[in-house]
């Protein structure tokens, strides 16, 4: 089966999990509001300690974390839903390269994503009353999907990881999201990290995009623009060739056990 | 009555065994790690502007979240994989009254979570803002209200989560709302004049006030404060019981339980 034919039917069966998990009306009623909220919560913080100024720093950060919140969780977690459902062997078993099922098994959560992080930026320019170019439009929303794609990756990485310990997929979920916004200047710049902490805040994803887009939405200083999109896009092909080796390992380890299905 | 009285406690300490032989579950290790590891992120954004003032907020409100978010997580989670593994029936259908079981599962876990509190205050000496809590007796107090606030509103969400099949994905965008209504981070000054009202509803608005009195300084209101906190609270425990009682009987009669 060639390649393109696995990944266009994973991407399918992904899509239809998606819909199924957030059929539309629901993910107006469940979802929706839950990315209003976030961006309302911290932006009454911001406004509360550092006033308007680091209230705009804040509500472009909240783009990144709505990144985490729509792509990152439910990619970790559905990685093992493909173990819940004892399909493991039968992927396994199949022509197929199990491999690429289970990196593009969940592409609909890297465009949710994406989306959750549209709609932040646009509330975001509502509440700050940006005045963006349609130029400007576009390359925030090419920044989007490229931070989205490398949470994405990742969210395979750690999905990878936990097909050894299911029952900890939320916990590795939720512990990376709070890594995350805590190191990658989602709320408090890298600059005013603890000094030591500051080069690990340089290999994670997202740092790196969202300097982009607060240069873009806000006028930050400019970080060196390619230099900084490159990085992004270099630390998402990383972790995607480590989650590649990391589903290799698992899966050759598990059938050497004979455990594909007991973890 | 006595009888009565002593098989509903058999009930509660059979759940909280059951619920306490999972150990260091998922859920646990969630509710204990998340709270004082978000509240690092509160307080660097507190410190990298010199806002040492704000200390009270941006220490205890990752603590009071994450109480309550556990509590929403567990009520939801337990109805969720009784319902996953398809026990959630033969829960409903056992004589013992379901909501006894729920209540000894949210006990059990509000307590647990309560680890969070000395890791978060931990976390904050080591980042440089320490909380100076004043009136410890006071505090104390308060946070035996915060627990007692924890489990009334895990019984309240756990009976509506009953009759929903989504509930992973309510339990989600219900904590938001709640966190922004009750002040915890920011004064409720900050919210708009048409929807602070609400804030008086929400108990963890009280909680939240009383601690950080506690922590600083007692205004007059303290007691009045701690007994709206009490007050919410036993509202919300009894509301919660009678609606898990009214659900438990409708489903029964209808038999329409796992249609939701």
């Amino acid at each position: 089966m060639s390649v393109a034919r696995v990944l266009a039917a994973s991407a399918h069966l992904s899509l239809g999990e998606f819909f199924s998990l957030y059929p539309p009306r629901l993910y107006f009623i469940a979802f929706v509001p839950r990315i209003v909220f976030s961006l309302a919560f911290f932006g009454l913080l911001a406004q509360f300690l550092g006033g308007p100024e680091y209230l705009r720093f804040v509500v472009i950060g909240n783009v990144g974390q709505a990144t985490f919140l729509g792509a990152l969780s439910f990619t970790v977690a559905s990685v093992t839903w493909e173990q819940g459902a004892g399909t493991v062997p039968l992927l396994v078993a199949s022509p197929g390269n199990p491999i690429l099922v289970f990196v593009s098994r969940n592409l609909a959560m890297l465009f949710n994503g994406a989306l959750s992080a549209s709609l932040t930026l646009a509330l975001a320019t509502v509440v700050l009353g940006l005045d963006l170019t349609v130029a400007e439009v576009l390359g925030a929303a090419g920044i989007v999907l490229l931070l989205s794609s490398s949470v994405y990756c990742l969210g395979l990485l750690l999905g990878s990881i936990v097909l050894r310990f299911p029952q900890y997929r939320n916990v590795m979920s939720n512990i990376a999201a709070v890594t995350l916004t805590f190191l990658t200047g989602t709320y408090v710049p890298v600059s005013a990290l603890p000094t030591w902490i500051q080069p690990v805040s340089e290999i994670l994803p997202v740092t790196h995009g969202l300097r982009v887009l607060r240069h873009l939405a806000l006028g930050a200083p400019d970080p060196g623009v390619s230099a900084s999109l490159a990085a992004e896009i270099v630390i998402g092909l990383v972790l995607l060739g480590l989650a590649f080796l990391s589903f290799r390992y698992f899966l050759r380890e598990a059938r050497i056990a004979g455990t594909l299905d007991f973890h | 009555m006595n009888a009565t009285l002593a098989w509903f406690a058999r009930v509660v300490g059979a759940s909280v065994r059951v619920e306490l032989s999972k150990g260091l579950h998922a859920q646990l290790i969630l509710g204990v790690l998340i709270g004082p590891v978000s509240s690092a992120i509160y307080i660097l954004m507190a410190r990298q502007l010199g806002r040492t003032d704000a200390t009270v907020y941006v220490v205890l409100a990752p603590m009071m979240l994450g109480m309550w978010g556990t509590a929403i997580t567990t009520s939801g989670e337990a109805v969720a994989s009784e319902r996953g593994e398809g026990t959630l029936e033969l829960l409903i259908a056992a004589p013992a009254p379901a909501a006894l079981v729920a209540i000894g599962k949210i006990l059990t876990t509000t307590t647990e979570s309560l680890l969070a509190v000395p890791l978060t205050l931990i976390i904050a000496v080591a980042l440089g803002m320490p909380l100076a809590i004043e009136h410890p007796g006071h505090f104390a107090v308060a946070l035996a209200a915060l627990t007692l606030s924890t489990a009334a509103v895990g019984l309240l969400f756990a009976s509506v989560f009953v009759l929903a099949r989504s509930t992973r994905l309510f339990q989600n965008v219900i904590g938001l709302p709640l966190w922004i209504l009750s002040g915890v981070a920011f004064p409720l000054a900050l919210l708009p004049d048409s929807i602070r009202p609400l804030s008086a509803l929400v108990a963890l608005s009280w909680n939240a006030a009383v601690l950080r009195a506690s922590a600083t300084a007692l205004g007059p209101w303290w007691w009045f404060g701690l007994g709206a906190a009490i007050v919410l609270s036993v509202v919300y425990f009894v509301l919660g019981a009678r609606l898990f009682v009214g659900v438990e009987r409708r489903v029964r009669v209808d038999g329409s339980l796992s249609t939701f």
